[in-house]
């Protein structure tokens, strides 16, 4: 079961490059601890995982004669060619196919018209093939990921393209997108026109989209390293490790495996709730891990008070019963590292998510309670990217919807004063009512997530 | 990646256009140590091969980018001249830059426009619009993917204004598509030309209609600013020594000995270090600082970078409404070149003083006005970090518009500036410009209002007095725009009037 | 013909009903029955049940569930379905349908069983069935019972049942939450199908590759048996066991003929038994055949009657809803109504008359299935045969105006649920239409 990225833009392709330096990294540079008492069940689980992990991540050579060079399966789309120029020229213990790289020497310019109306549709014949020879490397496709930006033109104006066209050519494949929240004070000037357009165009097509935050991501990059100045790459590196810890290999009750279409049937087969967050517990700089004891006793409690309180990671979390609850629709947990011997992780869960916390937090006004399978758990003994313990929190939750509206406060204010406008309409085929629409839409789509 | 064209047009822009293609080479020279012609040279310069056999010499060849691993032969700058005189061009053809152009790329005239915009405009547009449009297709041709051109000329005379708007509603006639950039340099308040009120109202028409983005300069601030800068240079006050050593590793890597290495020609760009002090032009100076502003503009689309701008981004992030597309400029820190600059105290001071007034490429005050956007765009070792920490930090003291409280564009190149370990191009769009506006409306108006010289412009053909009158209400509306929009932002402000529409209600 | 030939034609047929996974029975078994001894009727039951469930599915039974579905039953259920059941099916046999509903161990009711389960057999052809169902390619045969023992089917039938009574307790609840759960379903279901789909082409891709790496010479299965030479062994047996009962198929293709008149022969024994013990029959005569057809009739006539009234109900609903927006438009035209409601009233409205549509089309009314053929019709010729044999027979000739007279009350009591159903079926459309005509109106007034 193969799950194929396509990176579009200029941050989808620097996720996508940290994404696959995490899930190689921790793969093929893990040495079990050598005091492990028993060695040989921790060899064979760590065989099983790297196996699985190839074949869902990469492919080999197309003649086979040379199996020893693993190949993403990565689709890179880009306007421009410096980023992507990059990526394929770069030495690692991978590959990114020069053959499956699309790149023009324009750009679309910020702008989310340019990018879905002349950018993506003159490229589309091009991709078409790309997209299918991959598909043809693939025994079993699960998903497409898909790796955005939402302020730039070409991650949101492109991606919003690619992710319609995908729906349109493999209505069968589960779709999902990873999208990075640009910073709320500017990096693009109209990101908030861009979102709306993109958030539009993915809830249509797409069958989940995982928000990711840059505010967050700095203030984590911050705690992590006060005293350094924080780069992309740092901000890049936390999606990455975000985004492999849900993706690498798993399994849930009845030795089912997380392929991604799986772990988003969980969570969200409504379709007027797709938005999900994504938080690890633990989160640490690489010196603080070498030097602490995990118990899962305590992460499952900072996972819970985590949930609700809409906190993102568990240093600094607030502990208070005061502030928002955030109402959660479904959880999965991603439990990565060895038992300790006194406690099973069901017995963990069925504790700290009992009954009442369930019905305080999980269950909503609009389904009459709670969801018919709130909570999964994912087990995998296998310690995950040097994290001795660690657990991820995929949710379908309120959270992002108050942040949307934050966003549409502003965007409004933009587009009653028609400020930008002749930007957009300037292409043919984007009319202003298709930024009235996106109004309404995204309106009704954080009234939803509120009257939950 | 994109290629882009420069239009230099009269004295002013040929001179601009000089210092430009000489500090660009300087740069490249810096980065690209191995004399290979990569994507980031090629988006302003082309390689041709001069002595190959099929070169006669009318046709050069073609060396494309390729893979990326073609040595640089002879280097042609991306560039049209256009001059209703000899003196400038014939100059630059014989000086240190004339490898970099050939006959293929300017066309001359004799007799000048006479500071007369209708003569720039009307007579010799017509006479030369042919062979300037021939020279333009063929430089365009060149390009296999053209993104903006970099139209150049000054405001105050004949050719730049007249001739310059022309080749300008030339370019957008011709090529709908590509950005075009216009850097236009405004006379100052003690201009020597008396009917430069004229010229300037009447290629401001134009420049509304057809530019997309236009860089407004005026002679003052660069006089003000190369002063300040040479003062502080002269009386070193402990940068002096530093700006020693940058000087001494430079001749150590003496671009042109790099460029020559393989090919053998010589690219004499670089000879000007030296013959700068011996020959140095009373504009040079002045002229550098238009060529920095222009360097650091189009660095995010040479160089890598974590956050890359693309050109056409600038005028899609700083024009929120089609006519006002006037974009103020400022450099931080102010540099003539990598060894006449003012050392800046750090990153924090880098931010700030690019807000101040002195450091305004137009005269004007930014900060007691209203800005409708603002682009921040870096070069050198600065992280994303360093712009969120300024950013917060200069947000009380700026007034943004009300439905742009977050107007930042921001850019990271990972290339510096020559001979600069950061710098910071800020690009912004302030109703502050208004003033710079009124000032030549009613400079025009004291003259219109007697009809003097009049008859000048009324003598040459096509040109209508009825112009005259389109173009100041063009000019009056503009100003209007931005009185509007900060009159707007009062309201929004205080939350009166029926400004704000309230937003969307879903009912369920 | 001989006896044998009569031996071996049941055992085969007995064969047959093994490999298809019924509860075993042996010739033995069918031979009391025919003389109506008492032990036999409880595996007769659970043979003709067997055959019922077969019939819905047309799959290899689970035995295992249908044992336990049979035992937790209880006697009294289980004839009460197969009556109904056989009654929908088209059989008509007075006799059957007036047999008590236990496993007696002194239950006389084994041949009437057996008559049944005959008829059953030649009128539903379920041989032709059988060797139907038996084509199935070998690798798939294995494959499917490898891959049905790695899936662990309670666990999905445990989570089939968590959503069902999701929707259940949901149903009871507001409208609103209802859509809510069902869209949350319908999701959840396109999406596990989505994930089959995959699963499809996945084989399809692997099997190209085994065909296209052995260069076609080998299937999939004989691949895999190289691999595992241990599972040769049991893929022999699988085998032998195909061949067996493509060997009785043969012979069941054959001598059909033979089978047929020894289920002659038990007719036979039934009717010189009626003769023998006609004092008694009027005694057994409590639920006769007319009575419980009367009896499902009239379930549904009242199942009807519900439907039309919950129907009603809606509509009540739905009018109140209209009356709500007119009064809200009419009356202030300041306060927004958005499209958003009106098209949910829309959705409502016409949910309301799928609903309607559904409940009519169900299956369960069951009524349709007698209808389509004139209830003597059914009887195959086979069963004719018994009244012709005895048409001298005064008895006999009752039975005759017996079975017209049922005929002539059943035809009228269709007729009536027929009318019935034309009625409601018109008032809901009439109505559906009054309504949308009506909320069209309220769309113009809103637009305008």
């Amino acid at each position: 079961m193969s799950i194929i990225t396509v990176q579009i833009g200029q941050c989808g392709n620097q996720i996508g490059e940290k994404l696959f330096d995490t899930i190689i990294s921790d793969s093929l540079e893990f040495k079990p601890n050598k005091n492990q008492t028993n060695l040989n069940y921790y060899k064979t689980l760590n065989e099983n995982y790297v196996e699985d992990c190839k074949e869902r991540f990469f492919s080999y050579c197309d003649n086979s004669y040379r199996q020893d060079k693993l190949y993403a399966r990565s689709i890179l789309v880009d306007m421009e060619s410096k980023v992507v120029g990059k990526l394929l020229n770069q030495e690692s213990n991978y590959i990114f196919r020069s053959s499956n790289s699309y790149t023009q020497k324009k750009g679309s310019g910020n702008n989310w018209s340019y990018g879905y109306c002349i950018n993506a549709p003159k490229s589309s014949q091009k991709i078409e093939d790309i997209i299918r020879k991959e598909t043809e490397r693939c025994d079993r496709l699960s998903s497409f990921l898909i790796c955005m930006s939402m302020a730039g033109g070409t991650g949101s104006g492109v991606g919003s393209y690619y992710t319609e066209f995908l729906r349109d050519n493999y209505p069968r494949t589960s779709l999902v997108n990873t999208c990075v929240w640009p910073f709320s004070t500017g990096e693009v000037i109209l990101q908030n026109y861009n979102f709306l357009l993109t958030l539009n165009k993915l809830y249509e097509n797409s069958d989940a989209i995982i928000l990711l935050e840059n505010d967050i991501l700095h203030q984590i990059c911050k705690r992590l390293s006060p005293h350094k100045e924080i780069t992309f790459d740092d901000l890049n590196r936390i999606i990455g490790h975000k985004l492999a810890s849900i993706l690498q290999p798993c399994l849930g009750d009845g030795q089912q495996n997380n392929y991604l279409n799986q772990v988003i049937t969980d969570l969200c087969s409504h379709n007027d709730y797709k938005l999900l967050s994504l938080n690890n517990v633990p989160i640490m700089s690489q010196q603080s891990i070498d030097y602490s004891t995990f118990k899962w006793n305590s992460l499952y409690k900072n996972a819970r008070q985590l949930l609700y309180t809409g906190g993102y990671m568990d240093e600094g979390l607030k502990w208070g019963l005061d502030g928002v609850s955030n109402k959660t629709l479904a959880l999965s947990l991603f439990a990565r590292g060895l038992n300790d011997s006194d406690f099973e992780h069901t017995d963990l869960v069925n504790g700290f998510f009992d009954k009442t916390y369930m019905n305080k937090h999980f269950s909503t006004k609009a389904f009459g309670g709670l969801w018919p399978c709130p909570l999964k758990l994912w087990q995998q003994s296998r310690p995950f990217n040097n994290y001795e313990k660690s657990l991820s929190l995929l949710s379908n939750s309120q959270l992002p919807a108050f942040k949307i509206d934050m966003l549409i406060e502003k965007a409004w204010k933009m587009f009653s004063s028609k400020a930008y406008l002749h930007q957009y309409i300037r292409y043919k085929g984007f009319k202003e009512e298709n930024l009235l629409n996106a109004f309404i839409f995204t309106e009704k789509l954080v009234k939803n997530y509120k009257n939950l | 990646m994109t290629q882009n064209i420069t239009v230099q047009i009269g004295q002013c822009g040929n001179q601009i256009g000089c210092r430009f293609w000489d500090l660009a080479l300087r740069e490249h020279a810096s980065v690209n140590k191995k004399g290979i012609f990569d994507e980031a040279i090629s988006t302003f310069f082309r390689n041709v091969d001069i002595r190959s056999k099929s070169s006669s010499y009318f046709e050069t060849t073609e060396i494309p980018v390729g893979n990326g691993t073609e040595k640089i032969r002879n280097l042609r700058a991306r560039a049209v001249l256009v001059d209703t005189e000899e003196g400038v061009v014939n100059e630059i053809m014989k000086g240190p830059l004339k490898e970099v152009f050939d006959h293929r790329q300017y066309v001359t005239d004799v007799s000048g426009a006479g500071n007369n915009w209708a003569v720039g405009h009307m007579f010799y547009g017509q006479k030369y619009s042919d062979s300037i449009r021939e020279l333009l297709r063929k430089n365009a041709e060149f390009c296999d993917s053209l993104e903006s051109f970099f139209v150049m000329h000054s405001m105050g005379g004949g050719t730049g204004s007249g001739l310059g708007t022309a080749v300008l509603r030339m370019l957008a006639d011709e090529y709908p598509e590509v950005h075009r950039f216009v850097v236009a340099v405004y006379p100052s308040a003690d201009d020597d030309v008396i009917t430069s009120p004229y010229n300037c109202v009447l290629a401001m028409k134009q420049l509304t209609d057809y530019a997309d983005c236009v860089i407004p300069i005026d002679n003052q601030s660069l006089v003000n600013i190369v002063n300040r800068v040479e003062n502080v240079c002269n009386n070193p006050t402990g940068s002096g020594s530093r700006t020693n050593t940058f000087s001494s590793t430079l001749r150590k890597n003496d671009p042109s000995k790099i460029l020559i290495n393989d090919s053998g020609s010589v690219i004499s760009s670089a000879n000007s270090t030296s013959s700068a002090k011996k020959s140095e032009k009373p504009f040079d100076s002045m002229n550098n600082i238009v060529a920095n502003m222009l360097l650091n503009l189009t660095s995010s689309s040479r160089f890598e970078g974590s956050l890359n701008i693309d050109l056409n981004e600038i005028a899609m992030n700083l024009v929120p409404f089609p006519r006002m597309h006037y974009l103020l400029s400022s450099l931080s820190p102010l540099y003539i070149n990598e060894k006449v600059n003012l050392q800046v105290r750090g990153i924090e001071q880098m931010f700030s003083d690019a807000f101040r007034k002195e450091n305004q490429l137009l005269q004007c005050d930014p900060k007691s006005s209203l800005y409708l956007a603002c682009a921040l765009m870096l070069r050198g070792k600065c992280q994303i970090s360093d712009i969120r920490r300024n950013i917060e930090k200069l947000k009380p003291q700026l007034n943004f518009i009300q439905w742009n409280q977050e107007g930042w564009k921001t850019g990271l190149c990972s290339v510096p500036a020559f001979g600069q370990p950061y710098s910071l191009l800020c690009l912004s769009n302030n109703t502050c410009i208004k003033d710079t506006f009124l000032n030549i409306k009613d400079r025009f108006q004291l003259l219109f209002k007697r009809k003097a010289h009049l008859h000048h412009y009324t003598q040459v053909d096509n040109m209508d007095i009825s112009l005259f009158n389109e173009s100041i209400g063009s000019l009056v509306d503009l100003i209007n725009d931005y009185k509007n929009l900060e009159k707007q932002n009062l309201n929004l402000k205080n939350g009166n009037g029926n400004e704000q529409i309230e937003r969307i209600q879903i009912l369920s | 013909m001989s006896q044998i030939q009569v031996k071996q034609i049941i055992s085969s047929f007995c064969k047959i009903l093994e490999y298809f996974n019924f509860s075993k029975i042996t010739p033995e078994d069918l031979r009391l029955a025919k003389f109506n001894k008492p032990n036999a009727a409880p595996k007769m039951w659970k043979l003709l049940f067997e055959l019922v469930n077969y019939l819905k599915t047309r799959n290899k039974l689970d035995n295992q569930l249908i044992s336990n579905e049979f035992d937790s039953l209880g006697p009294e259920k289980v004839v009460k379905f197969l009556k109904e059941e056989l009654l929908k099916l088209g059989y008509s046999c007075d006799d059957f349908f007036k047999l008590k509903s236990s496993f007696d161990e002194n239950d006389t009711s084994s041949r009437e069983i057996l008559i049944s389960i005959g008829w059953l057999i030649s009128s539903y052809e379920i041989i032709k069935l059988f060797i139907a169902n038996s084509n199935s390619l070998l690798d798939e045969e294995y494959f499917k019972e490898n891959a049905l023992m790695a899936m662990n089917l309670s666990e999905v039938k445990k989570e089939v049942d968590i959503s069902k009574s999701h929707i259940m307790s949901s149903s009871s609840k507001d409208l609103y939450i209802y859509l809510n759960n069902l869209k949350l379903f319908d999701g959840t279901f396109k999406n596990n199908l989505n994930s089959l789909h995959s699963c499809l082409s996945e084989k399809v891709s692997l099997t190209h590759k085994v065909h296209s790496e052995t260069s076609g010479s080998f299937s999939c299965l004989e691949l895999h048996l190289l691999k595992n030479p241990d599972q040769i062994e049991k893929y022999e047996k699988i085998l032998e066991k195909k061949i067996e009962v493509q060997n009785n198929f043969l012979l069941w293709i054959k001598n059909e003929e033979p089978f047929w008149t020894w289920m002659e022969s038990v007719l036979d024994e039934k009717i010189s038994e009626n003769e023998l013990n006609l004092i008694n029959s009027d005694e057994v005569n409590t639920e006769s055949f007319d009575y419980l057809f009367a009896q499902v009739l009239n379930e549904n006539v009242n199942k009807a009657k519900k439907v039309e009234c919950e129907f009603d109900k809606n509509v009540k609903k739905l009018e109140d809803l209209q009356h709500d927006i007119k009064s809200k438009i009419y009356s202030d035209k300041q306060q927004e109504l958005d499209r958003q409601q009106l098209t949910s009233l829309k959705h409502f409205e016409k949910e309301i008359i799928q609903k309607f549509q559904n409940i009519l089309l169900d299956d369960n009314l069951g009524y349709s299935k007698c209808n389509n053929r004139s209830i003597s019709d059914t009887f195959e010729p086979r069963l004719n045969y018994i009244q012709n044999k005895s048409t001298n027979d005064s008895q006999k000739i009752k039975n005759m105006t017996n079975i017209t007279e049922i005929n002539r009350k059943l035809d009228e009591k269709v007729k009536c649920l027929e009318n019935i159903f034309d009625k409601l079926k018109q008032t809901a459309t009439t109505k559906c239409e009054q309504i949308s005509s009506e909320l069209e109106d309220c769309y113009v007034v809103y637009n305008e």
